[in-house]
């Protein structure tokens, strides 16, 4: 009987820690970064994966590290996109005027209609 | 005990059933709330995104923004410094034409009166005719080289608003001192969001966001009639918001110095030029307004950044339903009376 009742609490934690996991009440951070040029979705890359992506044929590089996303080597002038630094939460995004590109954080829950 | 504990077990489920099931709610909730959205590259220098929380059909949303492009267009060409359109006499048209009578549109009569008006009621802070001076940063900025104070001094003789002679009547302007020239950088965006919100106000639309470069104007509500969640970002620590705000039928512009800027000589030059100083102002890292009006909230935020937060409480408060946050180099926060702050954190 108390060796059950130990599987049983034991299943039930691991029940719980998985559904827990599964619908965890996300925080407010997206899930994915979404590529636009001239406002049509190009590509999305997942925030849970590091990665260096070549954008727009190379005018820009977006990095992915540890669920944030910023944008680096801009062939633009002002190199704006680059001083807006990391974005993570959704609805937040990352602008380069000239090449008429934009990042967006997508897929998070409960979060922001609009980051300024 | 085992009975016992079957029962625990038994609830533990339902718990996590009641949990699951909840999350799930707020799912749906959210799915309502998801918008439609379209960017433009090509107006007032910056992005501006249309989104649309209640729009029905992919259709109707495509003939609302058809028609809000066309407001936009109509504006940037109407304030274009740089260029000049085929069939329409523009600021460059009438900056090209200093010393000569311009015939204009009836629209943009009207924008340089009210420009006349924002000098007045931010005590000069807000200068259209300041376009000499500017143009001397608009190089730097393009090429991290301060201008010469000398050259700046020079270009300063050149802003008198009172040489700006509109005849509103006839649509007829005329800038009397040849080398003064207009540039309406500052009120341009929000003067043109607040025409297009006017236009879905019109229409009897609700549920929009119009965000032109950090120029926010929200129309309505949410579908399930909830407020915008606007957070503004913390110029000093990347990882926090100064603001989170529930907003609705109301504007809400940030002026910050901390993106369009250069270095030299280990000194920081950003883009909102203090007409007293006629370098950089210095007051703030950021300032944002709430007012209804995108067209005075965008006016306030540059007048705000220009002077000290005790002349800026003076001017907000003429304003009706106006709010101001002011964040200072140290990272310190001031806030007028009624800005509808709270906690960061709970707005999360």
């Amino acid at each position: 009987m108390r060796k059950n009742d130990f599987i049983l609490v034991g299943c039930l934690l691991v029940a719980a820690l998985i559904l827990f996991a599964v619908i965890k009440p996300s925080d407010v951070c997206g899930s994915a970064a979404v590529v636009y040029v001239n406002g049509t979705e190009v590509s999305r890359y997942p925030l849970d994966t590091n990665g260096s992506y070549v954008l727009n044929n190379g005018t820009n590089t977006l990095v992915i590290e540890n669920r944030k996303a910023y944008v680096t080597d801009s062939l633009c002038p002002d190199k704006l996109c680059e001083k807006q630094g990391m974005i993570y939460y959704e609805n937040q995004s990352i602008v380069c005027l000239p090449n008429r590109l934009t990042v967006m954080i997508e897929g998070g829950e409960g979060n922001f209609d609009v980051i300024i | 005990m085992f009975k016992k504990t079957c029962t625990i077990a038994t609830l533990c489920v339902l718990v996590q059933v009641l949990f699951f099931s909840c999350s799930r709610n707020t799912r749906i909730v959210n799915e309502v709330n998801t918008a439609k959205s379209r960017t433009y590259y090509t107006f007032f220098d910056t992005v501006t995104t249309v989104s649309a929380y209640s729009c029905e059909s992919d259709e109707e949303f495509e003939n609302v923004c058809s028609e809000l492009e066309k407001i936009f267009d109509y504006y940037h060409r109407l304030f274009d410094i740089y260029h000049e359109y085929s069939g329409i006499n523009n600021l460059c048209t009438v900056n090209k034409l200093s010393g000569q009578n311009v015939s204009i549109d009836k629209e943009l009569a009207d924008f340089l009166l009210y420009a006349k008006q924002c000098y007045d009621i931010s005590g000069g802070e807000v200068n259209v005719m300041m376009g000499s001076v500017l143009k001397l940063w608009h190089n730097a900025l393009e090429n991290s080289e301060v201008p010469a104070e000398s050259a700046l001094k020079e270009a300063a003789i050149h802003t008198d608003i009172g040489n700006l002679y509109i005849d509103s009547e006839k649509s007829i302007v005329k800038i009397e001192d040849e080398k003064a020239s207009l540039d309406v950088g500052a009120l341009a965006k929000g003067y043109a969001v607040e025409k297009a919100a006017t236009y879905l106000k019109d229409k009897g639309l609700t549920g929009y966001i119009i965000n032109a470069g950090g120029n926010v104007r929200l129309i309505g509500t949410k579908t399930d009639g909830s407020k915008f969640k606007v957070a503004i970002r913390n110029p000093n620590e990347e990882d926090s918001f100064a603001a989170v705000l529930n907003l609705s039928d109301t504007s809400c512009v940030t002026s910050g110095i901390y993106e369009r800027n250069f270095t030299s000589d280990g000194v920081t030059y950003h883009h909102i030029i203090d007409p007293d100083t006629l370098y950089p102002s210095r007051y703030f890292r950021s300032v944002s307004v709430i007012t209804e009006d995108s067209g005075i909230a965008d006016m306030l935020s540059t007048a705000l950044s220009c002077m000290s937060y005790e002349e800026g409480l003076d001017l907000i408060g003429t304003f009706e339903d106006c709010g101001a946050m002011w964040i200072t180099f140290d990272n310190e926060y001031l806030y007028s009376d009624n800005f509808p702050v709270f906690n960061a954190e709970e707005g999360l």
